[in-house]
């Protein structure tokens, strides 16, 4: 995706502050007939380098619905801060699904760490509850990111941040 | 209990170009077998896309089981008005309510879909029973019980003995811990506390604007509302404050201050009423994510209710007993041991002892119409019938709540532990106890 928008440094500040942090994710498809497949991300990478790409891992039953049809598919990603809500949402293309590597497990086990801890810590949520949550095995892949949106709850949900038209 | 709103639901739609979006959602309703309505406050991209392509995909999460659903949704129209319009109207509306949003934070529509397809998500160690505990919620409705509340109730001779009978009763009988009752105002504009347990402090007499919270939410609506996540409630409904406030649409700065548990989860208010009039609100509270079902709603209504009855028993007036029409005291106004400065405001009948604010309205002209009559004629027995027609209280002529106002100052003394008590000396009458020598001093309008 050499001809992406490149993102605004304003943006990537918030959005590399967001992910920083403990976060939420939660993940858009779209198969062949246009009919969304709404999921949970349980890993998210930035990546170095342009255009701006992350590598994401999803259970291993979102595969299916990732691998649909032919070369990279389009995508959407809402990474939010449990805590006090602000959210960003990327879009862009999926790239081809891959088994999940060594390096895509560390990073799950670092969301599970992350987020799980965030829910225990705000609702005091039993973590053997959500752990009931995680996927039997992983997939992965690598998203070009297009587009960025202030997914904040509030009237200005959904203002294009940088490189995105509404 | 995927519809209890604790685990915010995820919801993705496409655009006509097939580019997808994908955002959590604050509240899913059922509206039959085959649909399910989702409230539409921002959802401008989401509203756009089931323009162009009618379809969406939710994941829903069971907060007791935490089994995750997928569901495959045909959109069918938006409902501006009606019964399910109404249902998640309030959802929002309490949310605004908690934060002061009434004006800015609204629905826009219940977004009605058709349920073409449910898929159970799997999970790693999803659905082995033993894989964690499942905690059940909610109170089982147990008649025996509730006869037995019912009874206590019927024992109370006055509004006193009738609020603690029933927050003590909710906490023994029911286990509701933590539960508040209160009152509405002569104006019905203001509830105020009659009586709680469980809190550090009582705080009988503060006081909440009907329509304001989810309190006073309940009131205003006379129905009940029941939030099983507060917590995750208090956090959208700041940030969508705080979103407000960036834009200039709202000033900020706003709080309720009312009393209320560290680290409330749920929450329930529940409008008591009789003869078809709210007379005030019975609030439990709980630490507990989702604690409570529609089973304690249920149980909270009766209970309500028979509370409600009670206190408009206690509001016909009391027939005076044999020479008791005006009963007097005498003056021994104890000196020496210590002086008490009681100081009244004429502008809002505000009292103050020793610098430390007691109560203010009704209530407070009330303690100093007695006061003054203990001063001036040394008189400690009062029956209600005499005092309520002192026109300096201002009571109004109808429905002129005498009998709460005397047990909120009674109880407001007891809390604060004044030297001054009101005791019961009979149906109707009462006796002032004064443990100190008094200085009163009354600060007229404008002074």
């Amino acid at each position: 995706m050499g001809d992406s928008t490149p993102l605004g440094m304003a943006a990537e500040d918030r959005v590399a502050y967001l992910l920083a942090g403990r976060f939420a994710l939660i993940v858009a498809l779209v198969g062949e007939d246009r009919r969304p497949y709404a999921t949970r991300g349980w890993g998210l990478t930035v990546l170095p380098g342009r255009p701006a790409q992350v590598r994401l891992v999803l259970g291993s039953d979102d595969g299916p619905a990732l691998q649909e049809g032919q070369g990279s598919r389009p995508i959407a990603l809402t990474a939010a801060d449990p805590l006090t809500l602000r959210a960003v949402q990327f879009k862009g293309r999926a790239g081809p699904v891959e088994l999940a590597t060594a390096d895509d497990r560390v990073a799950v086990a670092r969301f599970c760490e992350s987020f799980f801890g965030v829910v225990e810590e705000l609702e005091g949520t039993d973590r053997r509850l959500l752990e009931r949550m995680i996927p039997d095995d992983f997939v992965a892949c690598t998203v070009v990111i297009d587009e960025l949106y202030d997914q904040t709850p509030g009237p200005g949900a959904g203002a294009a941040l940088s490189g995105g038209s509404p | 209990m995927c519809f209890e709103g604790a685990i915010p639901a995820v919801v993705a739609t496409a655009a006509a170009d097939g580019k997808p979006n994908v955002t959590f959602l604050s509240r899913v309703r059922m509206v039959d077998d085959e649909r399910i309505a989702l409230s539409n406050q921002f959802f401008s991209k989401t509203t756009r896309n089931l323009a162009e392509n009618p379809q969406a995909s939710v994941l829903l999460t069971d907060p007791v089981s935490y089994r995750q659903y997928r569901l495959a949704l045909a959109y069918e129209r938006t409902e501006r008005r009606g019964p399910i319009f109404e249902l998640l109207h309030d959802d929002v509306a309490a949310v605004a309510a908690m934060y002061g949003m009434q004006d800015v934070f609204k629905l826009r529509g219940a977004d009605i879909y058709r349920v073409l397809h449910i898929e159970v998500v799997p999970g790693a160690r999803s659905y082995e029973p033993e894989a964690a505990p499942v905690e059940q919620s909610g109170t089982r409705v147990d008649i025996g019980l509730l006869a037995a509340l019912s009874s206590r109730l019927s024992r109370c001779p006055d509004l006193d003995t009738i609020v603690i009978a029933t927050v003590d009763g909710l906490a023994e009988l029911f286990g509701y811990q933590h539960s508040l009752l209160l009152l509405l105002d002569e104006g019905g504009t203001r509830l105020y506390t009659i009586a709680s347990r469980g809190y550090e402090n009582e705080g009988v007499g503060s006081e909440i604007p009907v329509g304001e919270g989810v309190i006073g939410m309940a009131a205003a609506r006379c129905t009940p509302i029941r939030l099983g996540n507060v917590g995750d409630l208090s956090r959208y409904g700041q940030t969508v404050r705080r979103a407000y406030e960036d834009r200039g649409d709202i000033a900020p700065g706003y709080q309720i201050p009312f009393p209320g548990l560290t680290g409330t989860q749920s929450r329930m208010a529940v409008p008591a009423m009789a003869y078809g009039e709210l007379l005030g609100v019975l609030v439990v509270e709980s630490t507990k994510q989702l604690a409570y079902t529609s089973d304690d709603e249920a149980l909270l209504l009766v209970v309500a209710t028979l509370v409600g009855i009670a206190i408009e028993s206690g509001r016909v007036p009391e027939r005076p007993a044999a020479g008791a029409s005006r009963a007097a005291g005498t003056v021994r106004t104890p000196k020496g041991e210590r002086s008490t400065h009681v100081r009244y405001f004429e502008f809002d009948g505000s009292v103050f002892i020793d610098g430390d604010y007691l109560i203010k309205g009704v209530a407070g002209r009330l303690l100093w119409s007695l006061l003054r009559q203990y001063i001036d004629e040394g008189r400690l027995d009062f029956t209600n019938r005499e005092v309520r027609l002192d026109p300096s209280l201002e009571l109004p002529e109808f429905r002129d709540n005498f009998e709460n106002r005397l047990v909120l100052l009674k109880r407001r003394l007891d809390e604060r532990h004044a030297p001054i008590r009101i005791d019961k000396t009979g149906r109707g009458r009462f006796r002032l106890a004064i443990e100190a020598e008094l200085l009163i001093e009354s600060v007229p309008v404008g002074g």
